[in-house]
């Protein structure tokens, strides 16, 4: 469970192009369930994600995770925690070419120092859960477009996060294939996952497996 | 190293003061026994005649002179 | 201790796959690298060897030897001259040695003709270095013919050959006997090449050296410490050609500390980027950084030092032949007894490995504290 209380995101405080992303956002983002922030491009929707993940520090208000207070935890331990507790899913898919899908679903948990030969078996049952096993040692600019999101979906789940944040990523998929994600979102979701998403595709904010939309717009929420 | 002692054991016999290094002359050859004025036979910037002059610097004792006691006084 | 050897494991093991996908780079910088670590370690054992075999073998070598000068070069010495340096306190005995040059027309080599103080095979015979029986193809048996002074042919036969493994200090001696010897070069037994000196107390050298200048003027004396120092200070690094090398190898380790320096390409930022997103932290990334430039370094380093010593002390150093032996025929072969200095070694290193990993991490450092959240941007 995600508390978000009176954030503010400000970029090039002071500077001539100074800009405000998100302002006085509010919510509560509930667990085991699958939200949508909805908006148009502008609206502050990746840089409320990239706040709620524990990618970014807000400029102003407090963040709180499971009941405790996250904001202003040094680097270290701010990534620690989105290391435990997130899985990321980006817009344009942020795969390491030239490097194999096995490679790339382990990397997020080379930090952590689990014992190798460990870890790439659980990076393998992942790709199988996704039928990638064949793939696993290919390249993945060799990989098809769904293949490729599967990997990236496999990758978020290697640290077996509780939450999954997926920022636009039907954005580059086609129709099949968008609904294909959602069934895998779904799925995620009945295993007790907690599901973020920001989109402004409709196949994705009025899928019924949504339980809740956040709608955005110029960094402030105008429906819940 | 049998080799080493081998070697030792010759240079006592035969006397040896130099390594077989570079036979082309004389100065190069012997290089302990080189006198006084070959190494500098030539002018200080000439080209060297043979590639060991790049290797090998004029023997230690070419810049001490023993000099006499009656000549100091 | 565990999971940070794991983590090591697994960030190398990342950074290996990365250096494979630019094989092609990777390769020729390795292989650069490489090339000049064996050079330079090559020089390195070469010339410590040798200095350190001269420093043993040559411990032998006489107490003084005693060369007159006339007009500033080294003439005969007369065999009147050994009685008042017997007679200087501290000099146990002395003897006048007979030794010369000889150049052979036939192979254009210089040989060193000399007269030992036990010559058992007696006059007509000789016993040549290594060197020679190679060049002339002459062995035990067979005749050698030299052109005396005068004209006159004499004719000597080779009695025994010098073990190839002395060949550094006698590739081309001939061993003669005394009347074979001045009856060659024309030299009467009044006169001798220089006279060799034993002294009692080997710490006097020096002290006794100077009383030979007073008792007989134009006589030059060599002390054996001289010797041995001049061969502490052969291939010295302040010599020409070994300074050129030394110069050579900066220059190509700056011209890769550049190309490591001028910054990350935009792939590469993009990358770390993604890492930084995916939860590795800015000391994670640099840890990654470290190991790319360990990697290549430590392969270099160690391959390089392996096949150098291979060169020097199994191949007798094939390819340092044309600068070292420069116009002379006879060229030993360098059969070296392994000696290595550790600290010349430790300086390889720290000169190649260091700068090489700190050119690889440094310019990085920028790049790897970029927010992580920068690729959703």
């Amino acid at each position: 469970m995600i508390r978000l209380r009176g954030i503010r995101k400000v970029f090039n405080a002071g500077k001539p192009n100074e800009f405000t992303a998100v302002d006085s956002v509010s919510l509560v983002v509930e667990a085991k369930k699958v939200t949508v922030l909805k908006g148009p491009s502008g609206s502050g929707k990746t840089t409320l994600l990239s706040i709620m993940g524990c990618m970014a520090r807000p400029t102003a208000g407090r963040i709180e995770l499971e009941g405790k207070e996250i904001t202003s935890l040094p680097e270290r331990f701010l990534t620690d925690i989105r290391r435990d507790n997130f899985g990321f899913i980006f817009q344009s898919l942020n795969l390491i070419t030239g490097v194999t899908a096995l490679e790339n679903v382990m990397l997020p948990a080379y930090p952590v120092g689990e014992k190798h030969s460990l870890l790439r078996q659980r990076a393998l049952d992942l790709l199988g859960l996704f039928n990638l096993t064949q793939k696993a040692l290919s390249k993945v600019e060799w990989l098809s477009g769904g293949e490729a999101q599967r990997v990236a979906i496999a990758r978020a789940l290697i640290n077996d996060p509780s939450v999954i944040i997926a920022d636009e990523p039907t954005a580059h998929l086609d129709t099949k294939l968008s609904i294909e994600f959602m069934e895998n979102m779904e799925s995620l979701r009945n295993k007790g996952k907690t599901i973020i998403i920001a989109s402004h595709d409709p196949i994705v904010f009025d899928s019924e497996i949504v339980e809740r939309t956040v709608e955005l717009r110029d960094g402030k929420v105008i429906g819940k | 190293m049998p080799s080493i002692m081998e070697k030792g054991r010759m240079v006592k016999a035969l006397e040896l003061t130099d390594l077989c290094l570079f036979t082309e002359a004389r100065y190069t050859r012997h290089i302990t026994q080189a006198d006084l004025n070959t190494p500098f036979q030539d002018h200080p910037m000439s080209l060297e005649h043979f590639p060991s002059g790049s290797f090998i610097m004029p023997p230690e004792n070419i810049f001490r002179a023993y000099v006499p006691q009656q000549a100091r006084k | 201790m565990g999971p940070w050897i794991e983590k090591q494991r697994n960030i190398l093991d990342f950074t290996l796959a990365s250096l494979l996908r630019r094989k092609g780079k990777n390769a020729a910088l390795l292989l650069v690298y490489t090339f000049i670590v064996f050079v330079l370690a090559s020089v390195m054992f070469f010339t410590h060897s040798i200095k350190k075999e001269a420093g043993l073998v040559l411990q032998g070598s006489p107490d003084i030897i005693v060369q007159r000068t006339v007009a500033g070069r080294h003439d005969l010495i007369p065999a009147s001259y050994l009685g008042p340096l017997t007679k200087i306190r501290g000099v146990a005995s002395g003897r006048i040695r007979l030794w010369g040059y000889y150049f052979d027309p036939i192979t254009g080599a210089n040989y060193t003709l000399l007269v030992p103080e036990d010559f058992s095979a007696g006059a007509g015979a000789a016993i040549v270095g290594s060197g020679i029986s190679k060049s002339r193809l002459a062995s035990e048996g067979d005749v050698i013919v030299l052109r005396a002074h005068n004209g006159e042919s004499l004719v000597l036969t080779i009695k025994g050959v010098l073990s190839e493994k002395s060949e550094l200090i006698s590739a081309d001696l001939v061993l003669i006997s005394e009347p074979d010897f001045r009856k060659l070069f024309g030299i009467s037994k009044g006169h001798g090449t220089d006279i060799v000196l034993t002294v009692r107390n080997k710490k006097e050298l020096s002290t006794i050296a100077l009383k030979i200048t007073e008792a007989l003027p134009d006589a030059r004396p060599i002390i054996r410490d001289e010797i041995l120092r001049t061969y502490e200070s052969v291939f010295n690094w302040r010599g020409g050609i070994i300074t050129v090398l030394l110069a050579g190898a900066v220059f190509a380790f700056i011209i890769f500390a550049w190309d490591k320096a001028t910054g990350l390409s935009a792939e590469e930022r993009k990358e770390i980027g993604i890492l930084k997103a995916v939860g590795w932290e800015t000391s994670d990334v640099l840890l990654m950084k470290f190991w790319e430039g360990a990697a290549l370094s430590l392969s270099a380093f160690l391959t390089g030092t392996a096949l150098a010593y291979l060169h020097v002390f199994f191949a007798s150093s094939p390819l340092f032949g044309p600068a070292l032996k420069g116009w002379s025929v006879l060229y030993p072969e360098f059969r070296l007894t392994p000696f290595i200095d550790p600290v010349q070694i430790a300086t390889l290193f720290f000169l190649t490995v260091v700068p090489y990993t700190t050119a690889t991490i440094v310019p990085s450092w920028r790049a790897a504290t970029v927010d992580p959240d920068s690729v959703m941007r």
